[in-house]
């Protein structure tokens, strides 16, 4: 099908200023335009409310760590068996299985029926890179994209311990162009190389990794200027230091303010968002972390928020996950990775007559609903370790729905809560052109995705339609049609097309004379020979880098 | 509504099938024909009951199966309620991950018995295979409830990660109660190498001997008044064959396993 | 094709799972003349390349008519087997599992019947682990438990540790300390730094010991403590310690696997209270870790994965050998080479009539129907392959293969969907 005309909907485009407007949407080869002949095959969406596909900015679907997460969870796959479903495209449909890690076609296809048709890995060791592209390729209909961990990486510290600044920003540009990457990813700068020298906790962002001048404030530095330097599309995208410690929030707060007036996403906002003092006491402290990015427009996040029932914590901060695992008793894996980074999972259940995951569910409702521009706080649940991603329409349903949230809020553990906004009460209700911003519109302007995230000519025919529901969790779970470059993937709310999706990478180029340095270190303590290290053979075409 | 329905084996099966369709609460709602539509899985192929099986009643929680079925696997498995008896003897698979009612089996049954059962009883006469109230792979946990009793012996493997429960034999094959959690396993006689390794808490009652692992240490000899309660309830529901110098007699207690953090127990009755 | 002698730099050996990726190949004359830093162990698994290319079995040896048969055989079976063995691309493997998901078959591969035990134990514990180069750049603890990588895993030692110098440990060799745990007949490196040693029916006691002593409980006789206290007090000592064991142990083992397997993944976890450590596990050659993988991203499951009630069912405990014992499988496909299937597999199998698609399939000596020759991963075909911590490496191929392995299992599965699509 390569034209159609959607007619009868309520338009819901908020990047082209549109709330609701009924209006046609014309799509022809795969992308939206201005018109059609009058004879172009019709969709009809009376009654109906359109918006663009949906974009997870922030999720773990697609790499060795994830993989490690499926292996370690034999006993919840035999719980969620999924059977290949019927397509009538000719593809082979694939069958796989859920829990909170599905397998890659059931992840596709999982995504596509939410309608969901763009998401971002959010950490990729990249000397594993290529499986991450292996991955996706099995993973059918999203467009996937990965962001390369670069905050503990042996090279870069070591740059910066020489002060070499310029070519700490050709070894990132080396290394997205050499896996494919989309975007720079720092997960607990230094603490992860700390945590391999048994150093459990960075207790300040001056605290030294190694070198006395490397620094998880030099890291930051460094990674959002070359981030921002390159004109990579999308931003530093931090996991800050000390998740989920109680007290974090002002290591959150001076990592923000070490990169004042630079821009920069903050990750899982709500895992680094608790006030009180470790080992003693937990409060909310998304109330400063909100203040504070309302107003830094700079400044972009996405929550994390936490939802009730099963997740698997997956998480290239090993230490964290040692944690959990000596707290919890569950299983633990952890893996550290090649001089680069490393890998914790532990599987967890937030409880909601659980004080801490009461509170941490509290946190991360507080920062959708005290953030003042929901351009730059936009929804996540950093599946799986939030919570899966199937959980995002009863997160849409409490957000857009007070009565219901706060008869949510009343059957959870109060121990905690004492002095919390949510608790005072928050009459703030999303509208449907606010989750539109949060969920696609604004995960698209924070990834620099022009053609992504809106309905204007010229975008990708990235679109979901939605059947009116008041029951926003029944309506968002079950979109009546999903599009994706224009193929119809999900008909009358049954999956019907699961075409191939693209990969979403940047070639940002580098200086050559990188690559004699880096051959003397590759030659003098990696175990993979430099020819060997770069990902061949990308399909698809780059996005743009350069000025902004 | 009758008051059972019955399943008879048409003819003696060539090969496996998979029967999980076959179980009382799902068969309550359901008249003869729908029973007899049901389907059975023979390897890649589905089939249907009725072309297997002859039914006869409909619309009851009592199911009766009869006919060689040990090549009819999965029955019962994830049941809720009712009750199902088996009339000879069941394939691998029997009642796993059951949560409710009542399994009874006239002769044996087959692997996976019972395997990360969470509620409900099943008694078998004769004896049962491996892994007989055994856990999902990977799961922290096996099973979490309910009771199984096997008057004949098991095979190895039997209760692992039992995290609560009760699992009654007359005798155990090797790795019997590996990774207890919690709940208690009662061999009447004789017991396999390799019993309660791994075990954090639990335990794992001896009435015929046992030789004690390496990672076990010696505790006491005492009367644990807690078993004879047990014992006396488990002898009137089941007509176990415990005799009074069982409840009344005296118990090594050993601790372990040494290697985790040793608050499991194997306690070994002694003869007088 | 056979123009003047090249080298191909940078090419990945698969003789076993340290995938050695710096080998240069001298191709003289359309076969390797030399495979410049390859082990022993590598030398014979790269060979000379030459290959046959045969197609035999069918009614008809045009590929095409072969393919249709194949397709006929599998989708007519009741109770198909696809069977994986070593020398597979990940392409491959992803193929040949897509096709075992699309004829609703068993899929297994040799995992399950050499290197089960560790992968089950990591199901239930989890794993402390780290990837080749951490522990050559940080292990300054090595400890080689039952086993001597000298064997089976000849470059391990001059690779990745203890010989080299890495990051954390500049002196090399000299900066770490070798501790050979051996067990019975299973010896770990002759030139360890010290030696701890045990019978095979210490083994269990042993690790209760230690683990008990780690948490401060005292467990054992005077003879074991005074060993494990000599270990305990080294790996505690540690900065970095590395246990080595071997993910392949001979079935002759008196320990069972079982146990080792868990004691020493709950043994490694454990130290990382108070330092860090991490489990190397070995596997062996021919992208065995690349099936574990494939099959675990595509089905949830890493091995023995049943896809007869349409979606993925895992039965590690009745794997594919089980299951040709009972004489389970109507139809029978494996993919790899044939000729490095281990014993009991290869025993197994020949019970069965079975189509074999691998390198020198046509040499099989398999009861096989139809049999098609493909070329080897990384010699003759492209695509990525697993080092045994789980890095994935690209593969370039040296010499042209007679057909490749994942397009000829792509095409299998249209002739299968179009047959399907028809019924």
């Amino acid at each position: 099908m390569t034209q159609l005309r959607i007619t009868g909907g309520a338009i819901h485009d908020p990047a082209n200023d549109i709330d609701g407007d009924v209006r046609d949407i014309c799509i022809d080869n795969g992308r939206i335009v201005a018109s059609l002949p009058a004879d172009a095959p019709v969709l009809r969406a009376d009654g109906m409310v359109v918006m663009a596909g949906g974009i997870d900015i922030h999720a773990h679907v697609a790499s060795a760590s994830v993989t490690l997460g499926r292996r370690l969870l034999p006993e919840e796959h035999a719980l969620d068996p999924s059977a290949a479903p019927g397509l009538d495209d000719g593809t082979i449909p694939r069958s796989g299985t859920g829990g909170t890690v599905p397998s890659t076609f059931t992840t596709g296809y999982r995504y596509a029926g939410l309608g969901y048709t763009t998401v971002f890995d959010a950490a990729v060791a990249p000397a594993s890179a290529r499986q991450t592209h292996a991955e996706f390729d099995d993973t059918p209909i999203i467009d996937g994209g990965f962001f390369a961990l670069l905050g503990n990486d042996e090279y870069l510290h070591r740059q910066i311990a020489a002060n070499e600044i310029g070519r700490a920003k050709d070894y990132a540009a080396w290394v997205l162009e050499s896996t494919g990457g989309y975007a720079i990813k720092v997960v607990n700068p230094g603490g992860i190389e700390l945590w391999k020298r048994n150093v459990r906790l960075v207790n300040t962002l001056d605290d030294p990794v190694g070198a006395s001048n490397v620094t998880p404030r030099r890291i930051l530095e460094v990674l959002a200027g070359a981030a921002n330097d390159l004109g990579l599309p999308h931003p530093v995208h931090i996991h800050c230091n000390n998740l989920g410690v109680a007290g974090n929030v002002a290591m959150t707060l001076e990592s923000m303010r070490a990169l004042e007036g630079r821009r920069a996403h903050f990750t899982h906002l709500q895992f680094h968002s608790y006030g009180g003092e470790r080992g003693k006491s937990w409060s909310s402290a998304a109330r400063q972390v909100a203040e504070y990015v309302n107003g830094h427009s700079e400044v972009s996040g996405d929550v994390g928020q936490v939802m009730f029932g099963d997740a698997t914590t997956l998480t290239a901060d090993g230490a964290v996950e040692y944690l959990l695992h000596m707290s919890t008793g569950r299983k633990w894996v952890n893996s550290d990775i090649e001089l680069e980074t490393g890998c914790g999972i532990v599987p967890y259940n937030y409880k909601d007559k659980a004080a801490v995951a009461a509170l941490q569910w509290v946190v991360g409702l507080e920062l959708f609903l005290l953030s003042t521009d929901p351009w730059r706080m936009v929804l996540s649940t950093d599946h799986p370790n939030g919570g899966s991603f199937m959980s995002y329409p009863d997160l849409i349903r409490l957000l857009m729905d007070r009565a219901y949230r706060d008869e949510k809020l009343k059957s959870v553990n109060q121990k905690m809560l004492a002095g919390s906004a949510l608790a005072d009460g928050i009459t703030r209700e999303y509208t449907l052109n606010e989750i539109a911003i949060i969920t696609r519109a604004g995960p698209a302007r924070q990834l620099g995705l022009s053609h992504k995230g809106h309905l204007g000519v010229g975008a990708d025919a990235d679109i979901t339609i939605y059947t009116r529901d008041a029951d926003y969790a029944k309506m968002f779970s079950t979109p009546r049609y999903v599009l994706k470059a224009g193929t119809l993937v999900v008909e009358e709310g049954q999956l019907r097309r699961a075409p191939s999706g693209q990969r979403i990478f940047v070639q940002p180029g580098y200086d050559d004379a990188l690559l004699r340095d880096l051959g003397k270190y590759f030659e003098s303590y990696s175990t993979i020979q430099l020819a060997n290290y770069p990902v061949t053979g990308l399909r698809d075409t780059p996005v743009a880098t350069g000025a902004r | 509504m009758s008051d059972r329905i019955t399943l008879t084996l048409r003819a003696p099966l060539e090969r496996p099938l998979e029967a999980d369709a076959i179980a009382p609460d799902r068969l309550a709602t359901l008249g003869a024909r729908e029973i007899s539509a049901l389907q059975l899985w023979d390897g890649r192929n589905a089939i249907a009951l009725g072309d297997v099986l002859s039914v006869s009643g409909e619309r009851s929680q009592t199911v009766v199966l009869e006919g060689d079925l040990t090549m009819l696997h999965l029955v019962g498995s994830t049941m809720v309620a009712g009750t199902l008896e088996i009339a000879g003897s069941a394939g691998n698979g029997l009642g796993a991950r059951m949560s409710g009612g009542a399994i009874r089996v006239q002769g044996s049954a087959g692997d996976d018995a019972g395997s990360a059962m969470s509620g409900g009883s099943m008694v078998i006469d004769g004896d049962a295979g491996d892994r007989a109230g055994g856990a999902l792979q990977g799961a922290s946990k096996g099973m979490t409830g309910g009771e199984i009793v096997v008057r004949g012996s098991v095979g190895r493997d039997t209760g692992t990660r039992m995290r609560r429960g009760i699992l009654c034999c007359g005798a155990a094959g090797t790795g019997a109660g590996l990774g207890m959690i919690a709940g208690n396993i009662i061999v009447a006689g004789v017991i396999g190498e390799g019993v309660g390794a791994g075990n954090k808490r639990g335990s794992i009652v001896a009435l015929g001997g046992v030789s004690v692992p390496q990672t076990y240490a010696y505790a006491c000899t005492y009367r644990p008044p807690h078993l004879s309660l047990m014992l006396l309830s488990l002898r009137a529901r089941y007509a176990l064959p415990v005799d009074d110098a069982h409840l009344h007699g005296l118990y090594k207690r050993h601790s372990g396993d040494m290697a985790e953090i040793g608050k499991g127990e194997i306690l070994e009755w002694q003869a007088t | 094709m056979n123009g003047p002698a090249r080298v191909e730099e940078n090419v990945v050996c698969l003789g076993c799972g340290c995938a050695c990726d710096d080998i240069a190949v001298v191709i003289d004359g359309g076969r390797i003349s030399e495979a410049r830093n390859a082990c022993p162990l590598g030398l014979r698994w790269f060979g000379d390349g030459t290959l046959p290319g045969a197609v035999l079995g069918g009614r008809s040896a045009a590929i095409e008519d072969v393919v249709e048969e194949i397709a006929d055989v599998l989708h007519s079976a009741r109770a198909p087997l696809v069977y994986l063995a070593p020398d597979l691309t990940s392409e491959a493997q992803r193929a040949a599992v897509a096709l075992a998901d699309q004829l609703r078959a068993f899929v297994d591969g040799v995992t399950s019947a050499t290197a089960a035990e560790g992968i089950l134990a990591a199901q239930r514990r989890g794993r402390a682990g780290a990837t080749l180069g951490e522990i050559r750049n940080r292990a300054d603890v090595l400890v080689f438990w039952a086993v001597d990588p000298a064997l089976r895993y000849p470059r391990f030692r001059s690779r990745y540790a203890p010989d080299p110098v890495g990051v954390h440990v500049p002196a090399g060799r000299a900066g770490r300390t070798v501790i050979a745990v051996d067990v019975g007949s299973q010896r770990g490196p002759d030139d360890a730094d010290v030696r701890i040693q045990m019978t095979a029916a210490e083994e269990t006691l042993f690790f209760a010991s230690l683990r008990g002593s780690l948490a401060g409980r005292s467990l054992g006789g005077a003879p074991i403590v005074a060993r494990v206290t000599e270990l305990a007090n080294r790996l505690t000592r540690a900065k970095y310690a590395v246990i080595v064991a071997d993910g392949e142990p001979s079935p002759q083992s008196a320990t069972p696997a079982t146990m080792r397997a868990d004691s020493l993944i709950a043994l490694t976890q454990s130290l990382n209270t108070n330092t860090r450590a991490a489990l190397c596990t070995l596997r062996a050659g021919g992208n065995r870790n690349g099936m574990d993988t494939v099959l675990t991203w595509q089905t949830g499951f890493p091995m023995a994965v049943d896809f007869s009630r349409g979606a993925p069912r895992y039965t590690p405990e009745d794997a594919a050998l089980s299951r040709l014992a009972r004489g389970s499988f109507d139809a029978v496909l494996v993919v790899g080479s044939a000729a490095a299937l281990p014993d009991a597999v290869a025993d197994a199998l020949r019970g069965v009539r079975a189509i074999v698609i691998g390198p020198r399939a046509s040499e099989s000596t398999m009861n096989a129907s139809i049999r098609v020759d493909t070329g080897v991963a990384s010699i003759h075909e492209s695509g990525m392959a697993f080092r045994t911590d789980d890095v994935p490496l690209p593969l370039h191929a040296v010499l042209p293969t007679p057909r490749d392995t994942a397009s000829l299992l792509k095409a299998l599965g249209s002739a299968i969907a179009a047959k399907a699509g028809a019924a």
